[in-house]
């Protein structure tokens, strides 16, 4: 079973491991065609592909931290290019390093008397997206912004979820020991096909609500509506969205769906649902959760 | 929609630290970009008809154009992400509009596409360089 679960994940990692950019230089130039190969990768075998690795291979690769260190050489139009793609970059990875080179990127416009406070509205949004709130709330004074949801008013234990409670996003504490772990989104047309096929199958739906976390990446392509529709139409989940995502080191991956057993005190995990189904592997992996019990 | 545009003026109105250009829009300028913008839109619209086909596209870019603020290959690629579905536009590159050209030079490629509703959409992150280009991603260009 292990040597299957590497094969898939090598499958389902190709995407990833294949991709070289920057490979001809470490440009401007050569950056926008990496983040336009990434733009050209498609969903395949059922999967939507993992941009945000992608796009952090985009970022090492094309060395972008050298290019931080160079700006002051950099023209204006240039220096609007890099932020426009860091920003394209860090939407999907809302990795620290990359939001911090956004900021800097910014902070050096802004010493040039560039007009800049559209590009802070937008840092400022990816800021709360990361929980970064300190950083969140200097910048939302320093340029007047109108505040936005936080969810920094309560302390939680463990691990946060952003639940709906009421037609609101709550954010509590999870220390639950998970048995199963199903990453979804509501955009994505293969957790779509996997909630249909399970929705007809009351055993398994019974199951699933029981035994199941749908974990929906902390991201603003999860839309609030979208959630909302996606627990209206299937009662029995147990939906909620990753307050962060580096709370879940069980999750080597975000692209969905993606499915996480704990079996045996060990995380096995397949990835996608192409129109065929992964049925057969999806039994497999219940069966030996069933059975490590 | 309304509010939000009221937040970036305020914002753009309140901020006196950050830019240069246009520093603050104040009633005189907002009365000046307006009437640059008309002026803007009478060129533009007097010098080129509306594109609603893909050839008609090729052909207006084989001359003197608002498409020419693209580089080259951008302009290419930009022509090439245009699709129309029985003369009227289906799609276009919104992000390479945004990350090449300015407010004030999207505005002038979607009055050509006869889109020029989405300009304020298309530049909320595109290089800002005058009090117009200020104004078009405060107000957009279909006022």
């Amino acid at each position: 079973m292990r040597l299957c679960c590497l094969v898939v994940w090598l499958l389902c990692c190709g995407a990833v491991q294949a991709q070289s950019f920057c490979q001809d230089g470490k440009n401007e130039e050569a950056l926008y065609q990496a983040l336009q190969q990434v733009r050209g990768i498609g969903d395949a075998d059922g999967v939507s592909v993992d941009r945000s690795s992608l796009y952090a291979a985009v970022f090492q690769q094309c060395q972008i931290a050298q290019q931080l260190t160079q700006l002051a050489g950099v023209d204006n139009v240039t220096l609007h290019k890099l932020f426009f793609d860091l920003n394209t970059i860090s939407f999907f990875t809302l990795d620290d390093d990359h939001i911090a080179a956004m900021q800097q990127v910014l902070r050096e416009q802004q010493l040039r008397g560039l007009y800049v406070v559209h590009l802070a509205q937008v840092l400022y949004e990816r800021y709360l997206v990361a929980r970064l709130f300190p950083q969140a709330r200097a910048i939302r004074q320093e340029f007047y912004l109108p505040p936005l949801p936080e969810f920094n008013d309560v302390t939680y234990q463990g691990r946060g979820l952003l639940k709906f409670s009421h037609q609101q996003l709550i954010l509590t504490g999870d220390d639950s020991e998970h048995r199963m772990i199903i990453v979804a989104a509501p955009g994505c047309h293969f957790s779509q096909n996997f909630l249909a096929w399970a929705d007809e199958q009351p055993e398994l739906r019974q199951w699933l609500a029981t035994n199941a976390l749908f974990l929906l990446q902390p991201s603003l392509s999860n839309d609030l509506e979208s959630v909302q529709a996606m627990q209206q139409q299937y009662p029995w989940l147990t939906l909620a969205i990753a307050y962060k995502a580096d709370e879940w080191p069980q999750i080597g991956r975000w692209g969905t769906p993606s499915f996480y057993f704990h079996i045996a005190d060990q995380w096995q995990s397949f990835s996608g649902w192409p129109s065929d189904g992964n049925a057969a592997q999806f039994f497999a992996l219940q069966r030996q959760l069933r059975v490590s019990d | 929609m309304r509010n939000y545009r009221m937040l970036l003026a305020v914002t753009a109105l309140v901020s006196t630290s950050s830019f240069a250009v246009g520093t603050e829009l104040l009633p005189t300028q907002l009365a000046l970009a307006k009437e640059q913008l008309q002026r803007l839109t009478a060129q533009t619209t007097s010098s080129f008809s509306v594109v609603d086909s893909s050839a008609k596209l090729l052909l207006v870019a084989q001359k003197p154009s608002p498409l020419d603020a693209f580089r080259p290959a951008q302009k290419q690629q930009f022509i090439a992400s245009v699709q129309f579905n029985q003369q009227h536009l289906r799609n276009f590159d919104m992000q390479l509009l945004s990350r090449e050209l300015t407010p004030t030079e999207i505005y002038q490629v979607l009055l050509l596409l006869d889109a020029a509703e989405y300009t304020q959409f298309c530049s909320q992150l595109a290089r800002v360089e005058t009090p117009l280009d200020i104004y078009l991603l405060t107000y957009g260009g279909d006022d």
